[in-house]
């Protein structure tokens, strides 16, 4: 199988902004930056989850501890504990699963910022149905709803396929315009005007405020020799879409035809004041070839993404997928139950006395059940939690002595996170309770090691560009994690002797 | 009246700051529903406390618990003070019955369980005034107020976690290991613990050995905790020296049973969670089918259209729909 470089050929005549106007480009393009953004937060949500569980599986052994007694040996709390983690590996549940259980279990022990951090898991969870639905949309796009055939035929690559599928579709869906519309465009090409006609008055009768339908039929008209309706059709267009350069292009056309040179002047002014540039083009195409005397417009990109958007059956094959992979064992259209039912219980967990749960004093590293909060809602003891609203420190034995443990328990937790933090950045500041800078490095190194892994391509563009761009995405995504090794390095979560 | 106001505004630790900060010298009354404590500071320090519930001296209730005093040396103390100007503990001193640090401790006690419970008071009123209240009922005492407000809020913090653990008082401690510097060592074992562990005989409940330390409820609890947790003791219902012997035995058994049980437990668990569940291993674990196809889709359509050489700029290639 040969490979082409299509954007070498292409290149004389497209530049390369209108590739991505395009519409297979640009879904394709939309497609895998959009893959790359759920991937990135799907993968995220993991990584804190996972990260959270390391800052507070001590706390549920602390706690299954006092609960069971002391008698039980630790090897077998801990199992035990590592168990409850793992449920969900038994069923069919996707990574999200895990995500939700975690969330769920370690309620009453995250604090304020990280309860935040659920809110935002709960929304992810509300809206997934639409974004595997969006996203599945991406991976169907050349499938439903004739788009892929709309777009071959309209910019002159339709194949006899293509064509069959279009009509066949549209004797199916007899309220869909848009392909009556494609039809109407191969009838015309072929010099059927008066069949191309009779298909526009059908779309126009689906979609009257359609201008584009009204310039192709103009040009219908216009093979079928019947300028005045022409004419008719075209100032039909321009009233609906007064700015588009093409309706009064192809109205002059008709003017000139008819030797109205007056009128055919006065459109081509018209037109040159919204585009002079595109009205050179056009002038010169016609002056090389008589073909090019009309011009037809295509189907708008956001037109055919909106298509794409469409309920289909394919599409809700890929969409139902895509729900599986990240969550699975219930079914997509139970996503805003799940996530509703999901709130509902952290509220009621909510309700639990906190004395229950073991808290770590965020000063001086000491577990503790009743305690305080600081000013940025972490957990303190009642003891640090007066040292640092006093006013006046005046250093006595017993105070003295707790300052020491504050200082012994920074300098072990500034090494202890941060090893954490060069073992994966992001872990280690969530576990020193800088949640914000923990999401931030989560979130890079999530989207670094997507970009290492996938080379940012998911889907592909039916129609090839010839461009690879996977060896340097990958190269910047094993930049963006260098930098936030680096950054990790040179900016712990706890600087030391602060 | 310098300083006056409700417990809702301003919390006990906050007042105790300020008379400490202020360095302070007067009278703290402080109200609430149940009774009235009155403390009195020294520049900032404070030097004694009393209760307005206080009929007798509390340090003689707390030693005839201890069995430190016997009832009838107290009540003939009593009588000599009625008579005479020297108060009973001095006269008990005199006499050779009581030591004057169990006095202390005594007040200590009574001291400490006063703010324990003062601290974690959440209504009544306060009021700060000059001069000395009536130091005839007062325990005099001299503590530095930010310690207590420190050791009392570790009291206060540490207290749900000894909770959980307390076993019922009215149990008897038994010796199982002996107290050896290293375990001491490794599991931080204090004065205070020793002295509770000194104290144990097999016989005594937890609720008398207590008593008898003179140690806070929560300092004897908590040595219990320790203790039982360093596996250097068990608690057994008050019972003979057989019958301790078979319920050793017996909780040795039931203990390995235990320890068994959680991991067959977990075993059954985990066999059960398999069996019902349907756990996503395979090729397919992280990739669905239906997409890997619908993918596979794009990229024949991509090779097919590649190798007829179709690209959209190409307006008169023969590839017209026609």
């Amino acid at each position: 199988m040969a490979t082409i470089s299509i954007l070498a050929n292409m290149v004389p005549t497209i530049p390369l902004k209108d590739i991505l106007s395009s519409w297979p480009y640009l879904s394709t393009l939309l497609g895998n930056i959009y893959f790359f953004v759920i991937l990135t937060a799907t993968l995220s949500f993991f990584i804190i989850g996972v990260s959270l569980i390391i800052k507070y599986a001590p706390h549920i052994l602390n706690d299954l501890k006092n609960l069971i007694g002391t008698e039980i040996p630790e090897i077998g709390i801990k199992l035990w504990v590592a168990f409850i983690f793992l449920i969900p590996i038994f069923f069919d549940m996707g990574p999200l699963w895990f995500v939700l259980w975690w969330f769920i279990v370690l309620w009453g022990y995250v604090n304020r910022s990280e309860k935040k951090i659920t809110f935002v898991f709960i929304f992810f969870i509300f809206i997934s149905s639409w974004i595997a639905h969006i996203g599945g949309s991406f991976l169907t796009m050349t499938q439903t709803h004739v788009n892929k055939e709309i777009f071959m035929i309209e910019n002159h690559m339709g194949s006899i396929k293509d064509v069959l599928s279009v009509a066949s579709w549209i004797q199916k869906h007899p309220d869909d315009a848009e392909p009556i519309n494609t039809q109407a465009i191969v009838e015309k090409r072929k010099g059927n005007y008066i069949s191309a006609i009779q298909l526009l008055s059908r779309a126009l009768d689906l979609e009257p405020n359609n201008s584009r339908f009204y310039n192709h039929l103009g040009i219908a008209f216009s093979g079928a020799l019947k300028d005045r309706e022409a004419i008719g059709a075209f100032k039909e267009a321009i009233a609906i879409a007064p700015d588009n350069m093409i309706y009064h292009y192809n109205l002059s056309r008709v003017y000139q035809g008819m030797y109205n040179l007056y009128d055919a002047e006065k459109e081509i002014k018209l037109a040159s004041n919204i585009d002079p540039s595109r009205l050179k083009e056009f002038l010169d195409k016609e002056g090389k070839d008589i073909n090019h005397r009309f011009i037809e417009e295509g189907t708008p990109v956001i037109r055919l993404l909106y298509r794409q958007l469409k309920l289909s059956n394919d599409l809700d094959m890929a969409s139902d997928a895509l729900w599986d992979i990240g969550f699975g064992s219930i079914d997509r259209s139970m996503a805003i139950w799940l996530s509703l039912i999901y709130a509902m219980i952290l509220l009621i967990l909510d309700y639990m006395p906190k004395e229950r749960f073991t808290k770590r004093c965020s000063r001086c590293g000491s577990l503790y059940y009743v305690g305080s909060l600081s000013k940025k809602g972490h957990p303190m003891c009642l003891q640090c939690h007066w040292l640092s609203t006093k006013s006046k420190k005046q250093p006595d034995y017993i105070m003295l002595n707790k300052i020491e443990k504050v200082k012994q328990h920074r300098t072990y937790y500034s090494s202890d996170t941060a090893t954490l933090e060069m073992i994966l950045p992001g872990m280690g500041s969530i576990v020193a309770n800088n949640t914000l800078k923990g999401i931030y490095r989560v979130c890079v190194i999530s989207a670094g090691l997507i970009m290492i892994i996938t080379g940012g391509q998911f889907i592909f563009s039916f129609i090839p560009t010839g461009i690879d761009l996977r060896s340097i995405i990958r190269f910047g995504g094993i930049l963006m994690i260098g930098c936030v090794y680096l950054s990790a390095y040179k900016i712990p979560p706890i600087k030391q002797g602060v | 009246m310098a300083l006056l106001g409700t417990l809702k505004g301003f919390g006990v630790t906050d007042i105790f700051q300020l008379i400490s900060q202020q360095i302070k010298t007067g009278t703290l009354v402080l109200t609430s529903p149940k009774y009235k404590i009155s403390i009195l500071f020294q520049e900032g320090i404070i030097k004694g406390v009393t209760n307005d519930n206080w009929a007798t001296d509390p340090r003689a209730k707390v030693l005839l618990n201890s069995g430190l005093i016997g009832e009838k040396e107290y009540k003939a103390a009593l009588d000599i003070q009625k008579k005479g100007s020297s108060k009973w503990e001095d006269i008990l001193i005199s006499q050779g019955k009581l030591e004057k640090t169990l006095l202390d401790k005594a007040a200590n006690i009574i001291i400490k369980e006063i703010f324990l419970d003062i601290f974690q008071w959440k209504e009544g009123s306060y009021r700060f005034e000059d001069g000395d209240p009536d130091t005839e009922a007062m325990l005099s005492c001299h503590i530095v107020t930010e310690n207590l407000i420190l050791d009392t809020l570790r009291i206060i913090d540490e207290w749900p976690l000894i909770k959980q653990k307390i076993p019922p008082v009215d149990y008897c401690p038994v010796v199982i290991t002996p107290i050896t510097e290293e375990i001491a060592k490794k599991n931080s074992i204090t004065a205070e613990d020793a002295h509770i562990f000194d104290l144990i005989d097999g016989k005594k409940t937890i609720e008398t050995i207590i008593r008898e330390s003179l140690e806070t409820s929560f300092d004897g609890l908590s040595a219990f905790v320790k203790l039982i947790d360093a596996s250097l003791i068990e608690v057994f219902p008050k019972e003979t020296k057989e019958q301790i012997d078979a319920s050793i035995t017996r909780q040795a058994f039931w203990k390995r049973i235990k320890n068994a049980s959680v991991y067959i437990l977990l075993a059954i668990c985990i066999a059960g969670l398999i069996t019902i569940g349907h756990p996503r291993v395979g090729p397919n674990m992280f990739f669905n089918p239906v997409i890997k196809e619908y993918i596979k889709t794009q990229k024949d359509l991509a090779t097919l259209y590649t190798t007829q050489r179709i690209r959209p700029s190409n307006s008169n290639a023969n590839n017209h729909a026609h």
